[in-house]
């Protein structure tokens, strides 16, 4: 209850005394791109590649004449827009950025050079960590389209070259009782994961105190946090919207 | 100035600052020397607001500081500048842009053409001008300490803080450093407070010291009447070095 409690407070501190917005503008850009760059490989591999094990294993597990062939695009569709690609994508990212996120602060606090920014009048939670966060806010949902686009295009290409059905049954399949609520939900996730995973990094980097040691422990912990976080919030998302 | 009384500061149970006062003038180069561990840097960074005392009270010109409010803080704070043991440059910008980064962010008004005369006469100030291009990682630990005082003047602050800016150097760049120290703050009559257990610092530029002993200040006064103290633990403090020793058998 004790790390809660400060954590909420840090998540406080990052709006008050802030700089101007031009500064801040500036940083958010860097940071889009760190993450977005540095993610953009591991998330189209990883998507890709669970698309086309979706839709080979369902295409295993239907041997039932009366099911038509479609159903494994419906299914790779319904499975990637509301499970697959926002939360993959958030546990890949908990560990890439989110190992990122703490090793940066966690090194600059051990190194004094976050006291340096408070000494010079700078709100340092803010000015280090709020640019990550809404970065984040604004990177983890494109990845999450570009993932689940990838993932849907893994279940064609699987499904197709092992001839598991045509690519006009899998693109039946993935028309076919569509709903557009799908995107929109698997868009809130990615916010929700986006801030987790950001935030809760931030808060193990910029309270890291001693050495190398403890930079490598905090990157640890806020991996397991961020990654423990993104699985409640998922299932918590889904009893919320989707169960209502 | 800056004036503190009756500043207190614990961790868990260990009391770090016991009823710690004093004065720290204007125009002067103002010491806290002391064995390790015994609460300097503590008081250092309780002065400039990284760590907030259990009690006390600190002034700058008058002006009240702990406790106070954050805008009110920073408004202070952004008269401070300090040097930090390690440098705490940030790495991933250049020399330039390290002295650059407090007018940038504490001062978007000014145009990139002063902006960039100010850094050019801070690097010249510290002997750096033709270094700016380099890296953090690419400049030795004294070079890394004149970027700290170049990024700490450029606000043209009105106090200087500098955690032992010795430690780590040789005796030659020691030497240069303490003379920068002192050259600037007679130049812009500011209040600069050195941490150190360095005596050679402590007998070139110590013009007001404060000496510390188990959180506790023991001892102030001028460089010039060190050597008579009676009191027992800066007298150990000093007979530790050998260069007192053999002033003392000098003389």
């Amino acid at each position: 209850m004790k790390e809660l409690g400060k954590y909420l407070l840090l998540m406080g501190k990052l709006f008050v005394n802030r700089e101007k917005f031009s500064i801040y503008a500036k940083l958010i850009i860097d940071e889009a791109i760190v993450i977005g760059t540095d993610s953009l490989l591991i998330v189209a591999i990883v998507s890709s590649f669970i698309g086309a094990v979706t839709a080979v294993q369902t295409a295993h597990n239907l041997y039932s004449p009366i099911i038509p062939l479609e159903t494994i695009g419906s299914i790779v569709r319904d499975m990637t827009l509301l499970e697959l690609a926002p939360t993959f994508t958030g546990v890949v990212l908990a560990g890439k950025i989110g190992s990122n996120i703490a090793g940066h602060l966690g090194s600059m606090r051990i190194t004094e050079q976050i006291d340096a920014l408070e000494v010079m009048g700078i709100n340092s939670a803010s000015y280090l960590i709020l640019p990550k966060i809404v970065a984040s806010l604004i990177v983890f949902p494109m990845l999450v389209t570009l993932s689940a686009f990838l993932g849907i295009f893994g279940g064609y290409v699987a499904g197709v070259l092992t001839h598991a059905l045509t690519p006009e049954q899998y693109i039946a399949g993935i028309r076919d009782n569509f709903h557009g609520f799908d995107i929109f939900f698997a868009l809130i996730k990615a916010f929700v994961f986006a801030f987790l995973i950001s935030s809760i990094s931030a808060f193990q980097g910029y309270y890291t105190r001693g050495g190398a040691l403890e930079i490598g422990k905090a990157s640890t912990v806020a991996v397991t946090h961020s990654c423990i976080a993104v699985l409640i919030a998922d299932y918590l998302l889904a009893q919320l919207i989707l169960a209502s | 100035m800056i004036e503190f009384s009756h500043l207190n500061k614990t961790f868990g149970d260990k009391q770090v600052l016991t009823d710690v006062s004093g004065v720290f003038e204007r125009g002067k180069t103002n010491l806290i020397i002391g064995t390790s561990g015994t609460g300097k840097s503590v008081l250092l960074k309780c002065l400039v607001g990284i760590f907030e005392p259990d009690s006390g009270k600190v002034l700058y010109d008058g002006r009240k500081f702990n406790g106070e409010s954050n805008d009110k803080q920073q408004e202070i704070r952004r008269d401070i500048g300090m040097l930090f043991q390690g440098g705490a440059l940030f790495d991933s910008k250049s020399v330039e842009s390290n002295v650059m980064f407090p007018l940038n962010v504490l001062a978007p008004k000014m145009s990139k053409s002063e902006k960039l005369d100010r850094v050019d006469y801070c690097l010249r100030r510290v002997g750096l001008e033709k270094s700016k291009k380099l890296m953090p990682s690419e400049i030795s630990g004294g070079m890394a300490k004149r970027v700290g005082i170049a990024r700490a003047i450029v606000m043209q602050s009105k106090y200087l803080y500098c955690d032992e800016p010795n430690s780590g150097l040789d005796p030659q760049t020691s030497h240069r450093i303490d003379e920068l120290i002192k050259d600037i703050t007679h130049e812009y009559n500011i209040t600069t407070v050195v941490v150190t257990h360095d005596m050679n610092s402590v007998l070139e530029i110590g013009e007001n010291i404060m000496y510390m002993f188990e959180g506790e200040n023991v001892w102030q006064g001028h460089k010039d009447n060190i050597l008579q103290t009676t009191v027992k633990p800066l007298q150990d403090f000093l007979f530790a070095n050998k260069l007192i020793r053999d002033m003392h058998k000098f003389s």
